[in-house]
């Protein structure tokens, strides 16, 4: 399975085109993309056009956060902090919908498509083992 | 088989089910588009099965590093 963050949905949202060939690819080689609750959230208040977000949301497996994923998420968090020379700055810079999304696909066999490869690349360097893929499209 | 063993190959099981599922879920799909749009061609696909292709070794290789890791720190 692979895992998608905010971005890959904003890019969705923009271009329906890329987003269906994207997840075509994927099916191809036997792979399932997923979305989380709080990527859900996070899409869905900043959407340009809601239709078309439901659209790119209804190609996804939804995926449940476990307790063990908020344990995981907070590790990431603030190890990356310790990574910082401002831990504070660096954990809100990342935020919690990332983190979650990192622990996530860890639990589900490790690559993220990702709108922000910075921030997915601070969770990775503190330590998530996750493939930090930029949205292709 | 002792029971902790069965309740994680049952686990196991329904995880690998509900996978199966969720990608003919996928494909599905995917033919509703193409019968909608026309077949995807080679073409289109291409640079996106490059990318997948690509996260996916970087996974296995990533994967493959832990595994001899562990079995050295172990040796």
């Amino acid at each position: 399975m692979a895992t998608v963050d905010t971005g890959w949905l904003v890019a969705a949202e923009r271009n329906p085109a890329a987003a269906r060939r994207h997840v075509a690819a994927l099916t191809r080689v036997g792979q399932v993309l997923v979305v989380t609750p709080p990527v859900i959230v996070e899409a869905r208040q900043g959407a340009g056009d809601t239709g078309k977000l439901l659209v790119a949301l209804a190609q996804l497996r939804r995926e449940p956060i476990l307790p063990e994923d908020g344990d995981r998420a907070a590790e990431l968090l603030q190890e990356a902090g310790r990574q910082a020379s401002d831990p504070a700055t660096r954990v809100r810079t990342i935020g919690v919908v990332d983190a979650l999304v990192a622990a996530v696909s860890e639990r589900l066999g490790g690559i993220v498509y990702t709108g922000d490869p910075k921030h997915m690349t601070w969770l990775r360097d503190a330590g998530a083992r996750i493939t930090v893929a930029p949205v292709p499209f | 088989m002792g029971s902790d063993r069965r309740s994680n190959l049952s686990a196991t099981v329904n995880d690998s089910l509900a996978l199966v599922a969720a990608l003919d879920a996928q494909r599905q799909l995917v033919r509703e588009w193409e019968e909608e749009h026309g077949p995807f061609t080679e073409d289109e696909l291409r640079p996106f099965l490059d990318v997948v292709l690509r996260a996916q070794l970087e996974t296995t290789l990533r994967a493959v590093s832990e595994a001899l890791r562990d079995t050295l720190s172990v040796a």
